[in-house]
C-alpha cells in the first residue's frame, strides 16, 4: 500500500475519534452546566428556605420556653437551676439563664463560651438576639431573649436548639443532587457519543466507499439511512459510483472499438508491407526504400498502438490476469534461451531450483521482454538476473551496470510516457515500465528500481507463491 | 485451406502470404457460407476471425468442431480477451492475434500442418503407445480404450500422443507448446489447459478417470 494512502488513513482514523471525543465531550459538557446550575439554585434556594422555618420554629419554641421560665420566677417557687431542667421542653435543646453575671445552665457541660460575645451583650442591653453558631462541634442555633422582671430585675435567656438533623437533610439533599449531575453528565457524553457516532457511522461508511473506489471497485453502493441529510450524501456517493461506472465502461467500449478499428487496416497494411517485402527483388531501388521505411513505421506504429490499448485497458480496470503457477528458473531459462541471451548470467539463490510463483506467462514474457530491451537500449545489456525468495514471494532482479537511474527519476520512471530526458533518441513510447508495473501487480506483485549492485539499476520483480506452498 | 474474414483487404492479403506459401485457399468473408461448404473443402486447417457478420467466430467454431478433425485457428485483434477463452473452449486449437506479419503466419500454419499430416509422429518408430487400457496408434491416427474409439480431434490426439510418448514422466507446457503446436517458444498456455480439459472429458466419457494429472508448476503426465 502506498504509504501515503496509509498516512492519511491513519489521519482519518484520528479526525474520526476527535469528532466522536469532541461529541462526547461537548455532551458532557453540556449536561454537566445545566445540572450543577439548577442543582446548585435548587440547593441554595432549599437551604435557606429550610434554615428560616428551622429558625422561625426555634425562635417560637424559645421564646415559649422564656416566658414559662419568667413565669416561674415572677412566681417565685423554683429555684434558678432546677428551672432550666424544666424548661427544656424539647429534645436535645440546651438553655441557660443569667442573673447578676451569674450563668445557671440547664446541663452540666453548658460551656457559655461557646455563646457568641455578640449576642450576649445585645440581650445584656435588653436587645433579643440570635446567631448561628457551632455548639459543641453541632451546629445549632443560639437565641437570646431579655427577661424583665417587675421593670426591675434583669435576667438574659438563651436557648440552644441544635440544628444537626437540619445539616443531615441538607446534606443528603446535597448528594442526591451531586448524583443527579453526575449521571446526567454521564447522560449527556452518551448522547454526545451516540449523535456522533449516528452522524459518523454514514461519514464513515462513505470514506471507507471512497478508499474502494480509489483502488478500482466501482461497484459499491453504500446503504442509505433514513436521516435526510445524511441520506443526501449517501445517494449523491452512489450516483458518483453510478456515472464513474458509466464513463469508465464507455470509455472501455471506446477503446474496444477504436483498437479494433485501427487494427485491422493495421492488419491490412502490415500484411501488404509484408507482400511487398517478399517481392523487392522484382521492384526497383527507390520501391525497395520505401518497403523499409513502411516496414519499420509499420511496426513501430504497432508496437506503440498495442502499448496504447493495453495501458487504456488497465486504466479501464477490465485486464484479468491468467495466472498459473510455473517454475520460475526454467521459465526464465527458456526466455534466455530463446532471445540467443544465454550469455546473461542466472543466479538462482532460492533454496529449491524449482521455486513457483503466480504467473501470466504472456505478461511475464512481456515484462521480461520490457526490461531487456530497456537494459539494451540505455545500460549495455543485463549484467545478471538474479532469483530471490521469501515467505511469500520469488524476486526477480534484473541487474545492470549501467549509469543506473538518479533518485529523483526513481519516482516517476513508472509514470505513463515519462521518458528520461538523456534517451529521448531512442525510439519508444514511455509505456514499456508503466504497462510492465502494470503486469506485475495484476499478478499479484510489483515491479520497483533501486541500485544495482552491479552499479547500475535494478528492477526487481516480485511475484507471488502459491499460497499452500509458501 | 479455409479462411474467414470479412474484412476484404485482410482477408486478400493474407490469402496471398499463403498462396505465394503453396496452400490452396478457400476464401469466405461470413460463417454461413463457409459452414454450408467446408464439407465439400476438406480443409486441413481453418482459418476463422472472431468478429464476422452473421454467425460470429465463436458460434462458426462450435458449428464446425464435429464436422472436421482439422485445426481451427482464431484470428482476433484482442490476445487476451474473453472471446479467446471462449473460442478455445469452444474447441479451437489455436489463436493468431493481428496484426500477423505474413511471414509469422506462415509459418505458424506450416507448423500446424507439418504435426497434423500422416503419420501425425516425426518419431520413425510408429509402433502403437499403451497406457492401461488404452491404445493410441500413431499409425492409423486411432485412439481406443478396450478396443473402443474415442473421437479425438487432430490436436486432442497430437496432446495425448506425447502424453503418451513419455509416460511416466510428466510433459512440461513448454514441451507440448513446442511438441503439438510448433511454437519454439513459450505459447499461451491456456491453449494446453483448454485441450487438457477436453482430453479430460472424453478419457473419462471411456472410464479413464484421474489419470490425466497436472504437476504443479511444470506439466501434465499420465498417472494414477
Amino acid at each position: 500500500m502506498d504509504s501515503n494512502l496509509l498516512n492519511d488513513l491513519i489521519q482519518n482514523a484520528l479526525n474520526r475519534a476527535t469528532l466522536r471525543t469532541k461529541a462526547v465531550l461537548t455532551g458532557l459538557m453540556i449536561a454537566f452546566s445545566i445540572a450543577a446550575i439548577t442543582s446548585l439554585a435548587i440547593f441554595q434556594i432549599a437551604e435557606s428556605y429550610l434554615t428560616n422555618q428551622r429558625i422561625a420554629i426555634a425562635t417560637s419554641q424559645v421564646s415559649v420556653a422564656s416566658r414559662l421560665v419568667a413565669q416561674a420566677i415572677y412566681d417565685g417557687n423554683t429555684p434558678l437551676d432546677s428551672l432550666l431542667t424544666a424548661s427544656n421542653t424539647f429534645p436535645n435543646a440546651q438553655t441557660a439563664i443569667r442573673q447578676n453575671n451569674e450563668w445557671f445552665v440547664s446541663k452540666a457541660g453548658f460551656d457559655i463560651d461557646e455563646i457568641p460575645r455578640e449576642i450576649v451583650n445585645l440581650v445584656t442591653e435588653g436587645t433579643p438576639a440570635r446567631s448561628v453558631i457551632t455548639f459543641g462541634e453541632n451546629p445549632a442555633i443560639a437565641i437570646a431573649i431579655p427577661i424583665l422582671i417587675n421593670d426591675a430585675t434583669r435576667y438574659q435567656f438563651v436557648g440552644v436548639v441544635p440544628t444537626d438533623e437540619l445539616q443531615r437533610t441538607l446534606s443528603l439533599l446535597q448528594n442526591v443532587l451531586l448524583a443527579g449531575v453526575i449521571f446526567s453528565s454521564i447522560g449527556g457524553a452518551f448522547v454526545g457519543f451516540w449523535l456522533s457516532r449516528r452522524v459518523s457511522e454514514p461519514l464513515h461508511n462513505v470514506s471507507e466507499a471512497a478508499q474502494r473506489i480509489a483502488f478500482g471497485d466501482l461497484t459499491i453502493q453504500i446503504a442509505t439511512p433514513s436521516e435526510p441529510d445524511l441520506k443526501n450524501i449517501a445517494d449523491t456517493f452512489n450516483f458518483m459510483t453510478k456515472s464513474l461506472q458509466n464513463r469508465i465502461a464507455r470509455e472501455a467500449r471506446f477503446g474496444a472499438v477504436v483498437s479494433h478499428e485501427l487494427k485491422s487496416p493495421l492488419t491490412a497494411i502490415r500484411g501488404a508491407t509484408d507482400l511487398l517485402d517478399s517481392m523487392r527483388n522484382e521492384l526497383p531501388k527507390k520501391a525497395t526504400l520505401s518497403i523499409d521505411i513502411l516496414n519499420e513505421r509499420v511496426r513501430y506504429f504497432e508496437r506503440i498502438l498495442n502499448d496504447l490499448i493495453e495501458i487504456s485497458r488497465y486504466e479501464s480496470g477490465t485486464v484479468q490476469a491468467n495466472l498459473e503457477e510455473l517454475a520460475i528458473q526454467p521459465l526464465l531459462n527458456a526466455l534466455l534461451n530463446r532471445d540467443q541471451r544465454a550469455h546473461i548470467q542466472l543466479i538462482d539463490s532460492s533454496s529449491s531450483k524449482h521455486s513457483i510463483a503466480l504467473v501470466d506467462s504472456k505478461r511475464f514474457q512481456q515484462i521480461f521482454e520490457n526490461l531487456v530491451s530497456n537494459a539494451d537500449a540505455y545500460a549495455q545489456g543485463l549484467s545478471a538476473i538474479r532469483i530471490e525468495e521469501s515467505d511469500k514471494q520469488i524476486i526477480i532482479h534484473f541487474d545492470d551496470a549501467g549509469i543506473g537511474i538518479s533518485k529523483d527519476i526513481e519516482n516517476v520512471i513508472f509514470d505513463p510516457f515519462f521518458r528520461a530526458p538523456q534517451h529521448s533518441a531512442h525510439p519508444g513510447s514511455g509505456l514499456g515500465l508503466t504497462i510492465s508495473k502494470e503486469h506485475a501487480n495484476i499478478m499479484g506483485g510489483d515491479l520497483t528500481v533501486v541500485k544495482s549492485p552491479d552499479g547500475g539499476a535494478r528492477f526487481s520483480l516480485f511475484l507471488r507463491r502459491p499460497e499452500d506452498l509458501s | 485451406m479455409l479462411l474467414i474474414e470479412d474484412d476484404p483487404s485482410i482477408r486478400q492479403v493474407i490469402s496471398a502470404a499463403l498462396e505465394i506459401e503453396g496452400y490452396v485457399v478457400h476464401q469466405f468473408s461470413d460463417g454461413e457460407s463457409a459452414v454450408a461448404e467446408i464439407a465439400q473443402v476438406e480443409p486441413d486447417v481453418a482459418i476463422i476471425d472472431l468478429r464476422l457478420p452473421g454467425i460470429n467466430g465463436l458460434e462458426v467454431v462450435r458449428t464446425i468442431r464435429p464436422m472436421t478433425y482439422a485445426p481451427l485457428v482464431i484470428l482476433t485483434a484482442f490476445g487476451d480477451s474473453h472471446d479467446v477463452v471462449a473460442a478455445l473452449e469452444a474447441g479451437a486449437d489455436d489463436f493468431l492475434s493481428k496484426p500477423i506479419a505474413n511471414k509469422e503466419l506462415a509459418a505458424r500454419i506450416r507448423a500446424i500442418l507439418r504435426r497434423n499430416r500422416p503419420p501425425l509422429n516425426e518419431n520413425p518408430d510408429t509402433s502403437d503407445f499403451r497406457y492401461e487400457n488404452l491404445v493410441l496408434s500413431p499409425l492409423r491416427r486411432e485412439a481406443s480404450i478396450d478396443g473402443e474409439l474415442i473421437e479425438l480431434t487432430n490436436t486432442e490426439f497430437l496432446v495425448l500422443l506425447e502424453l503418451m510418448r513419455i509416460s511416466p514422466n510428466a510433459a512440461t507446457r513448454q514441451d507440448l507448446l513446442e511438441k503439438v503446436w510448433g511454437y519454439d517458444y513459450l505459447g499461451d498456455s491456456r491453449l494446453i489447459d483448454m485441450q487438457i480439459y477436453r482430453l479430460r472429458g472424453k478419457l473419462a466419457q471411456h472410464g479413464l478417470k484421474d489419470h490425466l494429472i497436472t504437476v504443479r508448476g511444470h506439466g501434465f503426465k499420465l498417472a494414477k
